[in-house]
């Protein structure tokens, strides 16, 4: 884990941290875990249980994990020595990475045999996109334009098997020229979100391209 | 489903051609590591520390079906609903008042108690108790204590008044044979034999002895604090759910295939008698 997680800036807490010896009271572990409560600290150790859990699972599974290590705290507190010159943060990070190694795997185990959980798409408008082109120049060089054109084919047709959440904000963004802000507005999703649709789209029109003979 | 037409002019098409061209096959760098993931869904990175992330997710496929798996999944926090999950998990890790009061002399540590709390609220499986037990430091020097042992009777019992003990040893049992392995990592069994020895070592609740036979061993105990604990309480046999399935389930991991029959348990008779082959 990088050194670049934050640490607990809170005073009382980190008194609890740099303490040494292993005598952590009930109230102590109480108050660790209410600090991992914290929304931001909660949402960072559930994202990291979501990234071990795999492609499939879902929120509620990674929220289980977080329980049940928040149930468990004192066992991974027991274990935590300042001498060896940890932060206490990091320290948890570590251990909860292990713990939910552990959970997740047996999940993974247990839902290898089904079938991947089906995702909704949200609500965007599921309509197919086709591009077509108006000739703008009448001068232009007619080996280009029939180019222009075979590349166009060629798009609409990979353009036709893409799920829509990734259709429209390419659509969006690289023909409509939509900014990621615009778009993730429109779409109701956050900026980081559009970003990765966009990129997936694109990496995923880029490989169509390529199966079908197009140089990308 | 509708088509939606959609006018292009030339220089639109070059700049696709061109945006198609300049993508990278190959990822750029490593793959983003769980801090940048993380960070990257709560807009937590420096712009320069954004700019790079972008930069390797332009290029690799791996890293933005994660990166949208990890967005997606995270607004099941976001909205009406946080709150309300916010307040279901913090009951989870507040413990029962019964097992809150700290008391100095008590042989067991605090975690396990927590822990105790939970498995008596049908929060945690008894496995999952097993489990964290072997990862405390403590109770690998000490054993597993009487304390403890009289929580598990009472819970069993209480399982058993409410007519819900056979579905709860089914449902144990499942989660045994699945966590078979794990367990079998964490106590280092690599032998369906280990599996009874390394029980007897770390839980010091009986004393398991081998014996080869032609297909296998057969293991034999003639003494069980858990036999003891239950018998002086009057609660229902502990045998199969704190100890026979579990240990089916690492000799199983072990040893894919292999056979595990119970002849004789001690609550019935004067030795557990356990063959493997």
């Amino acid at each position: 884990m990088s050194d670049s997680v934050t640490p607990p800036t809170d005073v009382y807490i980190q008194a609890i941290f740099d303490k040494p010896g292993r005598n952590w009271s009930q109230e102590e572990c109480k108050t660790i875990c209410g600090w991992l409560l914290e929304k931001r600290k909660r949402e960072y150790l559930l994202k990291l249980v979501l990234l071990q859990l795999g492609v499939e699972k879902t929120a509620e599974d990674a929220e289980d994990i977080l329980g049940d290590f928040l149930a468990t705290i004192h066992l991974v507190i027991d274990s935590y020595d300042p001498g060896k010159g940890r932060r206490f943060w990091n320290y948890l990070i570590i251990c909860f990475e292990r713990f939910c190694h552990r959970r997740c795997k047996a999940i993974r185990e247990k839902y290898r045999h089904e079938e991947p959980l089906i995702k909704a798409i949200g609500t965007e408008e599921n309509e197919f996109i086709e591009m077509e082109i108006v000739d703008s120049s009448p001068n232009s060089d007619p080996e280009k334009a029939l180019a222009h054109k075979e590349f166009i084919k060629a798009l609409n047709s990979c353009i036709k098997n893409m799920l829509p959440k990734y259709r429209n904000v390419f659509q969006l963004r690289d023909v409509d020229g939509l900014s990621m802000m615009e778009i993730a507005a429109r779409l109701s999703i956050s900026v980081p979100n559009a970003k990765v649709r966009l990129f997936r789209a694109r990496k995923m029109l880029a490989k169509c391209l390529q199966k079908m003979g197009w140089e990308v | 489903m509708k088509t939606k037409k959609i006018q292009v002019i030339a220089e639109q098409i070059d700049t696709l051609v061109t945006l198609f061209h300049g993508l990278r096959s190959k990822p750029t760098d490593d793959h983003l590591s769980n801090d940048q993931f993380i960070r990257y869904t709560m807009e937590d990175l420096s712009e320069a520390e954004l700019r790079k992330a972008d930069e390797h997710l332009r290029s690799c496929l791996e890293c933005t079906a994660k990166m949208e798996h990890l967005l997606e999944e995270s607004t099941a926090w976001s909205g009406t609903h946080e709150n309300k999950r916010l307040d279901a998990l913090e009951k989870r890790c507040v413990f029962p008042q019964d097992i809150h009061e700290e008391n100095e002399t008590s042989p067991v540590p605090p975690g396990l108690k927590a822990l105790l709390g939970g498995f008596m609220e049908k929060e945690c499986s008894y496995t999952s108790l097993v489990h964290a037990v072997i990862q405390n430091h403590y109770l690998a020097e000490m054993g597993i204590p009487d304390e403890f042992i009289v929580l598990v009777a009472q819970v069993l019992q209480s399982h058993s008044d409410q007519a819900i003990l056979e579905e709860v040893t089914v449902a144990e049992k499942e989660e045994q044979v699945l966590l078979g392995a794990q367990l079998a990592e964490s106590l280092r069994i690599e032998s369906p034999k280990e599996v009874f020895t390394r029980f007897s070592e770390s839980f010091k609740c009986a004393k398991w002895e081998i014996s080869p036979e032609e297909a296998g061993f057969v293991a034999t105990n003639a003494e069980c604090r858990f036999r003891d604990v239950f018998r002086k309480l009057g609660a229902v046999s502990p045998c199969e759910i704190c100890c026979l399935n579990l240990m089916e389930g690492v000799a199983k991991a072990v040893k894919p295939g292999s056979e595990f029959s119970v002849e004789a348990t001690l609550w019935r008779e004067t030795k557990c008698r356990v063959k493997v082959a």
